[in-house]
């Protein structure tokens, strides 16, 4: 969730730092409570011994409460209750995702990252064992290899959410993260809402994203049709799926890629973007400027060796998320400098795409986010519905975080009314 | 956790999370707390906090006002077009915004009772939309009728273990014990005890000798074929519950553990310094404070010293097992009047779990739910030998 700059950090939500990246990522770790994924108290308190923009304090103390936490499960599960062990092993799980955040130097050779990425994705496993019914770690063929994932069937009992037979088929949400995701987290930020509410889901990590960065070493690419196409292939071989009715989601960096993959899979019965975002390259490059961009673009050695100085010093004094934006986009682009980055942000851009998506599409925004979601909003030509978030009622933030069960409410009211009309 | 002076990189420890005024400030957090069960979002919190001018009573009214009501057309618009759970978890936060405008306004005002009713009716359009829904109930006694909520983990109609809350009102209670207990497999019953919620209004004042009320809940719980009868406990919160539940089981020995948070068997001693620690405040204006003062004394019959006098328990009575919880930043005369009750307790399971300071600092453990009732329903399984996944 790197493209945020967050304006006014004193009226965002629960700002629990001034160094606005610390302040954001604190709030998304809290943001998931009503899904289990954090308690206030543990966020609250780990958050005030962590000096503001001390990433080395940030990893400790995210670490200290992850472990503790997951002790407090095995304890809990080694004396046989079930329920306190999987609350427990649930809120380590986004505690060891956001201990992680700020390892970004070497991240793709540097062990602790694989060791807590880890820790996370076993935690989460050990919460999902202790659910009924249980969130299974399954994987689909994608290009030569597989994609992971996690199935999170509808929750027991729940209706139907479009009004068919509750032991046939059902509606199933497919749902990616963005620039900075794990397949966990999209259990919080959606995949648990939607099978409340009857939806089966699978949640899962594209190349660039959670196990299949860490693990596989799988990069961002951005023709994500050929990421979501498999995965749909998969799905439908699944008699538990409603082949009428899939819907994808992308969160952040995804509320592009989601709409660049459902501009040629058409199989996908509606579509949301969570932001929408028209351009990831026109952000990155209005972050750096025109001095910067006029650097990268002539290719010479020297210049870039004088954009990544710039950029370094930029990087280094920066307490907005810009800082925080290099080093994991080189990480997850596979660039090998700043400059490189920036060059290679170039074609993640939906400009031509947005009139070939022909399903229903929910566009979201936050009144804070910098994203470009209206653009994108304007270019469909599709049956289309956009909804701002106005910081004045809490939901300014980037991907809405700070209120979770509000964006559930638009995207799942919106989701049971466009699929129940798909004959 | 609020802003300012952090730039320097020192630790901070103890900090109010947006008000200076402690009290507006464990209100607040009363109400983040509740995001994780659902009852507030944090995003909506801030927002009304963002409109809040400190020390004005009217601003914090108004701004919760404001937000209830948004809430509220949500909900109904999402009941309207059939969208339930949306339409259910809107409803819950309407009522915890509700509820926060009756903090801002004194009892003698009209408009304490018909916010408390709003805030009940919108709790019932949650019950109903809840799976399986909440079922109100109306206990006998004493030829007029308690009224609760009686919760179920799902609708078999399975015997099990029960729980039983009653020391403020009951749509307040549901995040003590309520989402916990369904998890766990356990019934909850949360009940308006004499004086609480809008009983006093009603005529069903507050009573020192709480078993009566108690036994008559009992009676009723004995008439359920889905309630374990042998595995019923009952939970105190705050010092007004933690008394309630104590006396409760001193004498009714159908009651087969009680948790109290905090243990209170003597409230003379008690009382004064819970007026002076907790809801302390500046006396000259009104303030939250001193609204809730004026709530406190109907709802825990801390009406003068004359009844508080009579607000004893003899311990020794207890027999079932039983768990007190405190902070270590309790006042110390109510750390040692539980520890020395617990002591006198016969039951080999008599404990005491002290929360530390690593596990948070606030009253009651209002920012750490998770951590109490892990704690709480983890001590419950054991002695009653249940636990289902």
């Amino acid at each position: 969730m790197t493209s945020t700059e967050l304006p006014k950090p004193a009226s965002s939500p629960g700002a629990m730092f001034n160094h606005r990246s610390f302040s954001f990522e604190a709030l998304r770790a809290l943001a998931y409570a009503p899904y289990g994924g954090a308690d206030i108290g543990e966020v609250t308190s780990t958050a005030s011994r962590i000096p503001d923009g001390d990433k080395a304090a940030w990893y400790a103390e995210w670490r200290a409460i992850a472990e503790r936490v997951h002790a407090d499960g095995d304890r809990s599960a080694a004396q046989g209750h079930p329920v306190s062990a999987r609350e427990s092993y649930l809120r380590a799980s986004n505690y060891y995702r956001v201990c992680e955040f700020y390892l970004r130097v070497d991240p793709s050779n540097d062990p602790e990252v694989r060791e807590v990425g880890q820790l996370s994705v076993d935690s989460f496993a050990r919460a999902a064992e202790l659910m009924n019914p249980a969130p299974q770690r399954v994987s689909f063929p994608y290009a030569d290899t597989t994609l992971p994932g996690w199935w999170i069937p509808a929750d027991l009992g729940t209706a139907h959410p479009t009004g068919g037979d509750p032991d046939g088929p059902r509606p199933t949400l497919l749902y990616h993260g963005g620039f900075d995701s794990t397949e966990e987290e999209l259990y919080f930020s959606g995949g648990a809402a939607a099978a409340r509410r009857g939806y089966h889901v699978l949640a899962f990590a594209g190349p660039g994203q959670g196990s299949a960065l860490r693990d596989q070493k799988l990069l961002f690419r951005p023709d994500w049709e050929a990421v979501v196409t498999p995965a749909v292939d998969w799905l439908l071989a699944r008699p538990d799926v409603d082949p009428e009715r899939i819907a994808l989601m992308g969160m952040s960096f995804g509320g592009l890629l989601a709409p660049r993959a459902a501009a040629t899979e058409h199989r996908v019965a509606a579509l949301i973007a969570y932001d929408g975002l028209y351009s990831f390259a026109d952000l990155c490059h209005r972050l750096v400027g025109p001095e910067i961009m006029k650097l990268v673009g002539d290719g010479l050695a020297t210049s870039d060796a004088k954009a990544n100085a710039l950029i370094e010093e930029i990087m280094s004094s920066s307490t907005q998320t810009f800082g925080p934006a290099f080093p994991w986009g080189m990480w997850v682009l596979g660039a090998g400098s700043p400059a490189a980055f920036v060059r290679a942000v170039a074609p993640y851009t939906l400009e031509g795409y947005p009139p070939l998506v022909t399903c229903p599409t929910l566009v979201l925004d936050g009144e804070n986010d910098p994203g470009n979601a209206s653009q994108l909003y304007e270019a469909l030509r599709c049956q289309k519905t956009y909804h701002l978030f106005p910081a004045a009622e809490g939901g300014g933030e980037h991907c809405q975080e700070g209120v979770m069960c509000r964006l559930h409410q638009v995207v799942f009211d919106w989701l049971d009314t466009v699929l129940a009309t798909v004959t | 956790m609020a802003v300012a002076e952090q730039t320097t990189g020192k630790t901070i420890t103890k900090k109010g999370l947006y008000f200076q005024d402690p009290f507006t400030d464990l209100a607040f957090l009363h109400t983040l707390a509740l995001h994780g069960f659902k009852g507030s979002e944090i995003g909506e919190c801030y927002s009304a906090a963002a409109q809040i001018e400190e020390g004005d009573v009217q601003s914090w009214r108004e701004a919760w006002t404001s937000l209830a009501a948004r809430v509220e057309l949500l909900a109904r618009t999402a009941e309207r077009e059939s969208h339930r759970v949306s339409a259910r978890e809107s409803y819950l936060r309407a009522v915890t915004y509700y509820r926060n405008v009756a903090w801002s306004v004194p009892v003698s005002d009209p408009d304490y009772r018909a916010t408390i009713e709003k805030s009940r009716s919108l709790f019932q359009k949650f019950a109903a939309l809840s799976d399986p829904p909440i079922e109100i109930v109306a206990i006998p006694y004493e030829g007029t009728v308690l009224p609760g909520y009686f919760l179920r983990p799902d609708a078999s109609g399975d015997k099990r273990p029960t729980t039983i809350v009653g020391d403020n009102a009951s749509e307040e209670l549901y995040y003590w014990v309520g989402p916990p207990a369904l998890e766990r497999g356990y019934n909850a019953l949360l009940v308006d005890l004499p004086g609480i919620g809008l009983n006093s209004f009603n005529g069903i004042a507050f009573r020192p000798d709480t078993e009566v009320p108690v036994t008559a809940v009992i009676d009723y719980l004995c008439t359920r074929s889905d309630v374990d009868i042998a595995r019923i406990a009952v939970y105190g919160g705050g010092e007004g519950g933690g008394y309630i539940m104590t006396r409760a089981v001193s004498h009714e020995h159908r009651i087969a553990a009680c948790v109290v948070d905090p243990l209170v068997s003597d409230m003379e001693p008690i009382a004064p310094l819970f007026f002076k620690y907790v809801l302390s405040g500046p006396t000259d204006r009104e303030t939250l404070a001193s609204n809730a003062g004026t709530v406190i004394p109907l709802i825990w019959g801390l009406t003068g010293p004359e009844a508080i006098k009579k607000m004893k328990v003899d311990t020794r009575t207890i027999e079932c097992p039983t768990l007190g919880l405190n902070d270590s930043h309790d006042y110390p005369e109510l750390l040692d009047q539980a520890r020395k009750a617990i002591a006198s307790i016969g039951n080999e399971r008599a404990d005491l779990h002290v929360f530390t300071p690593e596990d948070g600092s606030n009253y009651r453990q209002l920012d750490n739910f998770g951590l109490k009732h892990r704690v709480m329903f983890d001590w419950l399984d054991d002695v009653f030998d249940y636990a289902q996944k």
